[in-house]
């Protein structure tokens, strides 16, 4: 079964944020599951299959990309996702905030609040919520003519929303705005990283996932370096 | 299908017909975005009114929101505290509401000590269910609240407890204010006043600084005194701020103030120089106390205090010199606050004295200053909750505690016993600050249901089985606040942004949800909004009307110099003598009383003193980031230790030290100075946050508490905070 990248950003999407059970459940059944790996694979592996719906031919001689991102940890826990249970109970422990274990998902948290120094008080803080990285996502999705899910409202840079945005992106066959729109959004994924590292095993699959997203940024950063010199 | 989708597979809703909108969007990258809204100025501004949180003296502002974020604050100028100033902390503190470590969620604790997220029906339901029960079975006397008072936190927790059936409502006057409050009460029938600084020939601060624990308009008017040449001295082990607008500091030891102020008194006795008509006039037991003070010689207070018998002698002859434009300033946590099993002593006599001046109500003496209230409401729409049966727990064993504020402490010690068994904290981290942290911790965790509502993981959450998250400061409405000023005011706390965190509650409406789920529902059926607008209708206002100016003044209650109080003990008069003292096992008049610990002459102990900073004043501040920023810039979480003893320590300048007692051992930098009495050591208050959750605060500098044992003052029920000492020894060495 063939996933096309629309679908596969609106599946991650899912993995970080709120969805009921049988969502979940449709997301993480089998054939889902391995079309979004091999996806995933694929993205890892060619920075211009991204956005495309015809996936171009594998090119020969390239080792198993997920190896080359992910421990064998991380492999494994990719292969298996949480039953929703499971993702419920992280969330509950980590999806959460003021607690030592908290992890939540919000670019805000990892980026200055403001860069503008003229504007107070907490310009070139980092750490706060409802930075301007929320007030663009606010924007942007307001500007598309898209709503805020409820649950997500305060938050707009929540990477689900983040991951979705390039989801509709793509689905209105806009490759060049969704790939822009992926490298600036995900440049806090390292820093975001290093929480779900602090976490040890149990954020394993979601720890995997923000991996696979930095190779993806990293391949797609670095066919535009070629871009650029070929230019 | 998930509410969030509208395709299967997406959170934002309304995509159909995304594409046009992207062909004609203008910002799809940040830095397009960026340039836009730096070009539009940024979008609307609107304003609010609103009271800062930082510390419990609630200044008033005006914030600016820009596009529904806060761009800045401004401090008001009527509000009688801030007079348009507001201090670090109120800057600083704003950004609690953006903060990382906010509580986003209601909280249970699992099994194995971890917390997680929860519903917050689940929360209502569980808790609901176990507060009914414990009455079933123990009855209403066995549930208590405790909370540091703000506009609504105050009256919804009351409300909620005394609906409850529990007379047990408690504030955290035990670790701050009450021994003060409680002695001032026994001879003036008030609970304090305010020293008339502005205006005074003499003013005497005994372990308060104006320029460290601040209130702007305070600071204000001491700027002006110092201006205007009034003498002003601080009485204090450590030579605080406020020397910049004083005149003298007296560097007295530690716990020994009442034998200063007796001190003082015989000399003003024995010489004839107090206002005998206006002693005559307005007291009782004048006599008594004279008599007991014929001892108290300077000499005799030399002994005790350090201080030279002249320098006792020539300032109390100042004072006759000032007064009635003179007094002793009533302090606040400082020296008497809470501190020593003497404190409620030590406030005793500081009235005394201020009586030996005649200077209540007199132009620069000491002020009983007017404020109003709002009147009881129509009981249809807000029906009386009847009075809880009984007194609140600790009032028989402390008798002179004020009950307006209760022993918080000992309450929650109960818990060990089985006699309370329920407990709610709101905008309180008791574990951390009211006294012994292991054992108060201990304490909590014995409880058969522990509530905590704050805005981030306080170490009173922490020991706690259930936390809800409440708004912050700046996103919700909250009760009108009076306040007692010489043109008493009414003031606002307005809600000044949105909600940062969906699924957090503002305290009314999670107040009003813990009734209806405890059976108790019937006392919460109207809104904040109609509560304030009610209030304000007593008094002539409007909540609209309020909204628009901030601070509303009610001029025709101005104060006026001159006239006598009307005093509120149980003789009508002021009262040398106490008959309740006498009763709770105390003198009857204010007498010399050793601090319950000594501390051992071995030349390598100390005792432990607390203390207020600028920028820092209670343990929520520590966690600002801007506010930490300052405290690591300039070293203030260091200890303070006396030259001379650090030269005998083989200590110097910037070493690190080992401060130890029996309870507790830590290291810390140290600042050697000549600033300190050579028997202290001075700790900064607010400091060793031992919450992981607040990742600022979190391990930076020591916890006063942590070396203070469990122990109330005898009859009014005080921490005694600073009945402790420790060793110190460089590491290292």
């Amino acid at each position: 079964m063939m996933m096309d990248d629309a679908r596969l950003f609106a599946a991650l999407a899912q993995c970080f944020g709120p969805v009921d059970q049988s969502e979940w459940e449709r997301t993480t059944s089998d054939d889902e599951w391995q079309a979004l790996i091999a996806r995933l694979r694929m993205l890892l592996q060619q920075p211009d299959a991204f956005g495309a719906v015809e996936a171009p031919l594998l090119r020969a001689h390239r080792a198993v990309p997920l190896q080359e991102f992910l421990s064998s940890r991380e492999v494994d826990a990719l292969f298996a996702p949480p039953s929703f249970a499971e993702k419920q109970s992280f969330a509950a422990r980590h999806f959460t905030g003021g607690l030592p274990e908290s992890a939540l998902p919000i670019e805000s948290l990892y980026v200055e609040w403001t860069n503008d120094p003229k504007r107070s008080p907490f310009a070139r803080q980092k750490g706060l919520y409802s930075a301007d990285t929320a007030l663009y996502m606010r924007d942007l999705i307001a500007d598309l003519g898209l709503e805020l899910p409820e649950s997500l409202a305060a938050y707009p840079d929540h990477l689900s929303l983040e991951l979705d945005m390039v989801s509709v992106l793509l689905e209105a066959g806009r490759t060049d705005d969704a790939r822009q729109l992926f490298l600036e959004r995900s440049a806090w994924l390292t820093a975001y990283r290093l929480k779900l590292v602090a976490l040890g095993e149990e954020a394993l699959f979601y720890l995997a996932l923000i991996d696979v997203l930095l190779g993806v940024r990293a391949q797609l950063e670095a066919d535009e370096g070629c871009e650029l010199e070929s230019a | 299908m998930s509410e969030h989708a509208i395709t299967r597979r997406s959170f934002l809703a309304g995509s159909a017909g995304v594409a046009a909108a992207i062909a004609g969007s203008e910002f799809l990258s940040f830095g397009s975005w960026q340039q836009a809204y730096a070009e539009e100025a940024a979008g609307p501004t609107t304003t609010a009114h609103s009271l800062c949180n930082a510390c419990s003296t609630k200044c008033g502002f005006t914030a600016y929101v820009v596009d529904g974020k806060l761009d800045k604050i401004i401090g008001d100028a009527s509000h009688p505290y801030c007079e348009g100033t507001l201090c670090a902390r109120g800057y600083g503190y704003a950004d609690i509401a953006y903060s990382a470590d906010r509580l986003t969620d209601p909280l249970k604790k699992n099994e194995s000590g971890q917390f997680q997220a929860i519903s917050w029906e689940q929360a209502y339901a569980e808790i609901g269910e176990k507060v009914q029960s414990i009455i079933k079975e123990s009855g209403p006397e066995t549930l208590a609240i405790v909370q540091d008072p703000r506009p609504s936190g105050k009256y919804y927790s009351q409300r909620f407890m005394n609906a409850l059936g529990s007379p047990n409502v408690y504030t955290h006057g035990v670790a701050c204010n009450m021994s003060k409050n409680s002695g001032f009460a026994q001879v003036i029938g008030a609970s304090d006043y305010t020293s008339d600084v502005e205006n005074s020939k003499m003013t005497m601060f005994i372990g308060r600084s104006y320029a460290d624990a601040i209130r702007p308009s305070a600071l204000h008017a001491l700027e002006k005194a110092h201006e205007a040449g009034a003498y002003i001295v601080l009485v204090d082990p450590r030579l605080n701020n406020s020397i910049a607008f004083a005149d003298e500091w007296v560097p007295i030891n530690p716990g020994t103030d009442l034998a200063f102020i007796l001190g003082m008194a015989h000399v003003l006795v024995s010489k004839g120089l107090y206002d005998k008509d206006y002693v005559a006039a307005n007291s009782v037991g004048f006599d008594e106390w004279a008599s007991y003070l014929q001892n108290c010689t300077p000499e005799w207070a030399q002994e005790i205090t350090g201080i030279d018998a002249n320098t006792i002698e020539r300032l109390a002859t100042m004072f006759a010199e000032a007064a009635p434009a003179a007094s002793i300033e009533p302090s606040w946590r400082g020296a008497f606050g809470c501190s020593y099993d003497n404190s409620g002593e030590t406030a005793r006599a500081v009235c005394a004295f201020n009586t030996l001046l005649g200077c209540w109500n007199q132009k620069g003496g000491a002020l009983f200053l007017p404020s109003v209230s709002a009147s009881k409401l129509d009981a249809g729409t807000f029906p009386s909750v009847p009075k809880p049966e009984g007194t609140i727990v600790g009032a028989k064993e402390y008798p002179l505690s004020q009950s307006g504020m209760g022993v918080s402490v000992f309450a929650a010690n109960l818990a060990t016993t089985g006699m309370v068994r329920g407990m709610f904290f709101y905008n309180s981290n008791m574990v951390a600050g009211y006294s012994n942290p292991e054992h108060l911790k201990e304490c909590v965790e014995a409880l058969d249901l522990s509530v905590a509502i704050d805005v981030q993981m306080s170490e009173t959450c922490m020991a706690c089985q259930y936390v809800l998250p409440d708004t912050s400061y700046l996103e919700r409405l909250e009760l009108p606040e009076f306040v007692s000023a010489k043109t008493p005011v009414v003031t606002l706390r307005d809600k000044v942004i949105e909600k940062v965190h969906p699924n957090t509650r503002p305290v009314d409406q999670i107040f009003s949800e813990l009734a209806e789920a405890c059976g108790v529902g019937e006392y919460f059926t109207f809104s904040v909004e109609e509560l304030a607008d009610a209030q304000l209708a007593s008094v002539g206002l409007s909540l609209d009307a309020l909204r628009q100016k901030g601070t509303a003044a009610f001029p025709e209650k101005t104060f006026e110099y001159g006239k006598t109080p009307e005093w509120k003990t149980p003789t009508g008069k002021i009262q040398f003598a106490s008959d309740a003292c006498e009763k709770a096992g105390l003198p009857r008049v204010p007498q010399w009383r050793e601090p319950a610990v000594s501390v051992p002459d071995d030349g390598a102990s100390f005792r432990l003193i607390g203390g207020k900073q600028a920028i820092h004043s209670h343990t929520q501040t520590a966690n600002i980031e801007a506010l930490m920023d300052i405290t690591k810039q300039y070293g203030l979480d260091r200890v303070w230790m006396n030259a001379n003893r650090a030269a005998e320590l083989g200590i110097a300048d910037g070493d690190t030290v080992l401060v130890s007692n029996d309870l507790f051992s830590g290291q810390a930098q140290v600042k050697v100075t000549e600033r300190i009495n050579p028997e202290a050591l001075y700790l900064p208050s607010h400091y060793g946050c031992s919450s992981p959750q607040q990742k600022t605060a979190y391990n930076v500098g020591l916890r006063q508490m942590d070396f203070v044992p469990y122990r109330l003052e005898e009859g009014y029920g005080g921490a005694c905070t600073q009945e402790t000492f420790v060793t110190v020894k460089k590491v290292g060495a």
